[in-house]
């Protein structure tokens, strides 16, 4: 499969390009609309969490909930973004699927890079909206992109598989919909694991965006690395994803270009 | 594989599983393939040729045939499910062209863009850009985003973009059926000399006229198998007889009944044209291939037993060149009586353009007043093909004069008044023939539109004194 992506960078890259800049720059406002979905759903969980049911994170400066949740909603809205459009790249993309000798994956890959840039946006505003926030920049942050690179490869793989059965069965996006909307809420993205009952926080370890997550959220609000327990599994989720991944394209990438 | 040939085909097929609802795949995955859920459709059932350098090979065949398949296989857009292919050498496809533009970027960013799809190197495309944008004649419109081209100056630079790539295997699917005649021109002297540069180049087609001209070679596919290869002209006969066959089968289906309800006959109408003395020509029986014909029902007014188009020479044919006469002959046996039959015949282009249609009236010839049940009628109809190049449908009609005509005929057209005519058969499509251009002679130059009318010109030179 890394070979066939090799094949194809030029096709991988011009159209991750042209479709990079259509998305976001083809408007009038540009990048702006590229931020400004995100900065809403902050501004609107941040009020009603933090001030209406009044959360604080961990230390308990107010404001800081704001920052907390930045941190976490920012990696979570590219990854999210990544399975929804990843899971539809290959109907999207029919018309090349027909007609080009191009491989199903190369299409996933397109929206994985699409994700990648869109951390790597979000760590630009990041950075210096948490040093507005009183958190001193560190150098851990330099491990950031190391940490969305991996995260974005845990997304592809896990598109890859939904991308395929979704040519088959069209219900699959409907119920992925849903299905995201509800992990979400299984990760501590709006609120800290401490408020986890007991019992739960161990099963996040099986919940596989958890250690990116908490990870990414840790670098910047704490400049703390990640842990060798959270390497590990980052590693090992990553891989287990990109295995089923390659297995599912290469199991029925011809057939779905048959189908197309 | 073979030092001249850049194209091998094994062998090839291939199979797509038609499933009737998703569950089929649903259950199939959950049994582990043990049971089967589908219906295998072969849409290439062992196809073998090859292509040598510098070869112009056309294919054709009939919708469905499995064309489009065998490209999409031979360009790796499709695994192959049995079989084997092998080239030699760079693969164009303007399939891939087609497929790989995109509707927001300007004319001369896809140029780029297919130049990076194809894998040539960074600059490539930038080297030969100006004659790109030239050849394809688009002007300010190659700066445009290409949502705002026609079908036709898409094609345009499509074309052009293929033209200046270096290929070894050049593969064309109907990209020349759009564009004016100037372009088309332009673009197969352009293929005459990527063939010269010993490019090969397979092209899908439905134009008879284009075969002949350009191709020195014919695969004609059908129904997923190869059924001729070799000489274009035999490879177009067959094809059109192929072509014939399910037109036979499309008539069958088209029989007549009572469209309206039948007037009352007059007891005889007065003589129209004296009858003809004698008996007129008449081909011999095996010059007859189409014989397959409706049986009468209770419900036909006639029975079509036989009908032959030949050439000027007396044999069957279904190519013929631009000025060539055709002869059809056509014999239908009554089931009442009827007054005096008028036969119809109809030319039509493929976009269904009535291109001529001239009755027994309006040739002047002499008729029977009357037909009588069971007798039956021979007609004969030459036409002078001064047409374009292209294929052309024919259709026929019998239809019978009632009521009080001898006063009106001289000004009874093929489309005559209704309560006059009374239809008594019609076959649509009744046969198709190719017309192609004469060799020698540049592509459909003799005349330019569809019809070569008749006629003729004239000019003189005054001198000043002689005003």
């Amino acid at each position: 499969m890394l070979k066939n992506l090799f094949v194809h960078r030029r096709f991988l890259f011009g159209s991750f390009w042209s479709e990079f800049r259509f998305r976001y720059a083809g408007s009038v406002l540009g990048v702006f609309w590229f931020i400004v979905n995100p900065i809403l759903e902050a501004a609107l969980y941040s009020f009603v969490f933090s001030y209406l049911i009044g959360l604080r994170a961990g230390d308990g400066r107010s404001g800081s909930y704001t920052i907390f949740l930045l941190c976490g909603l920012f990696p979570w809205l590219a990854f999210s973004s990544l399975i929804m459009h990843g899971s539809n790249a290959l109907n999207t993309s029919a018309v090349y699927l027909r007609r080009l000798a191009v491989s199903t994956d190369v299409f996933i890959a397109k929206e994985s890079l699409i994700a990648f840039m869109t951390l790597v946006i979000y760590t630009i505003i990041l950075i210096p909206v948490n040093i507005a926030f009183g958190n001193s920049p560190s150098w851990s942050m330099l491990i950031l992109p190391v940490l969305a690179f991996l995260l974005v490869a845990l997304g592809f793989g896990v598109s890859l598989i939904v991308a395929h059965l979704r040519v088959f069965f069209p219900d699959v996006g409907e119920i992925l919909g849903v299905l995201v909307q509800l992990w979400r809420w299984t990760l501590p993205i709006n609120y800290s694991l401490d408020l986890m009952p007991e019992w739960a926080r161990p099963i996040m370890q099986f919940n596989p965006p958890y250690y990116f997550l908490s990870s990414i959220r840790d670098v910047y609000l704490n400049g703390k690395l990640p842990s060798p327990e959270a390497w590990i599994h980052m590693l090992a989720w990553t891989f287990v994803f990109g295995l089923l991944g390659s297995l599912v394209s290469k199991r029925l990438g011809a057939e779905v270009k048959d189908l197309m | 594989m073979n030092e001249n040939n850049v194209l091998e085909v094994r062998d090839l097929k291939k199979r797509f599983k038609i499933y009737p609802s998703p569950m089929g795949i649903l259950k199939e995955w959950l049994f582990l393939g043990k049971r089967s859920y589908h219906r295998d459709f072969w849409a290439l059932n062992g196809i073998s040729f090859d292509v040598k350098k510098g070869e112009f090979v056309g294919i054709v065949g009939p919708n469905g045939a499995g064309k489009s398949t065998l490209l999409r296989v031979i360009t790796d857009v499709l695994r192959p499910t049995e079989g084997s292919y092998e080239s030699r050498g760079r693969v164009l496809s303007i399939l891939e062209l087609t497929g790989g533009t995109d509707q927001d970027l300007t004319g001369r960013e896809n140029v780029i863009r297919s130049g990076q799809l194809m894998g040539f190197p960074d600059g490539y495309v930038q080297e030969r850009m100006e004659r790109i944008r030239e050849f394809s004649e688009l002007g300010d419109f190659f700066e445009q985003p290409l949502r705002t081209y026609s079908t036709g100056m898409r094609t345009r630079l499509s074309f052009s973009m293929f033209a200046f790539m270096d290929t070894d295997i050049l593969i064309l699917d109907e990209v020349l059926a759009v564009g004016d005649i100037f372009f088309k021109v332009k673009c197969f002297a352009r293929l005459a000399e990527l063939i010269e540069q010993k490019t090969s180049i397979l092209l899908v087609t439905h134009s008879m006229a284009v075969v002949q001209r350009y191709c020195n070679r014919v695969i004609v596919i059908n129904q997923g198998e190869k059924a001729f290869d070799g000489d274009p002209m035999e490879g177009i006969r067959l094809y059109m007889q192929v072509r014939g066959e399910k037109n036979a089968d499309a008539v069958r289906r088209m029989e007549l009944d009572d469209d309206e309800a039948a007037p009352q006959l007059p007891a005889s109408l007065p003589a129209l044209v004296a009858p003809a003395e004698g008996s007129m020509a008449w081909p011999r029986a095996e010059a007859f291939r189409f014989t397959s014909f409706p049986k009468a029902t209770g419900k036909s007014r006639s029975v079509i037993t036989r009908m032959a188009v030949l050439n000027d020479e007396g044999q069957p044919e279904s190519v013929f060149k631009q000025g060539d006469r055709l002869h059809l002959y056509c014999e239908f046996q009554l089931k009442e009586d009827i007054g005096t039959p008028v036969v119809n015949v109809e030319i039509r282009d493929p976009r269904n353009l009535l291109v001529h249609g001239k009755n027994s009236v309006q040739n002047r010839m002499s008729a029977p007043v009357s037909v009588a049940r069971g007798e039956t009628v021979r007609y004969q109809q030459t036409i002078t093909l001064g047409l374009a190049p292209g294929n052309y449908v024919f259709n026929l009609e019998c239809t019978t004069l009632t009521g009080d005509v001898s006063s009106r005929l001289e000004k009874f057209g093929h489309r005559g008044e209704k309560d006059a005519v009374r239809r008594i058969w019609r076959l649509e499509g009744a046969f198709a023939v190719a017309v192609t251009a004469r060799h020698g002679e540049e592509l459909e130059l003799l005349h330019s539109g569809v019809s070569n009318l008749p006629g003729e010109s004239h000019m003189q030179t005054l001198r000043d004194e002689q005003v």
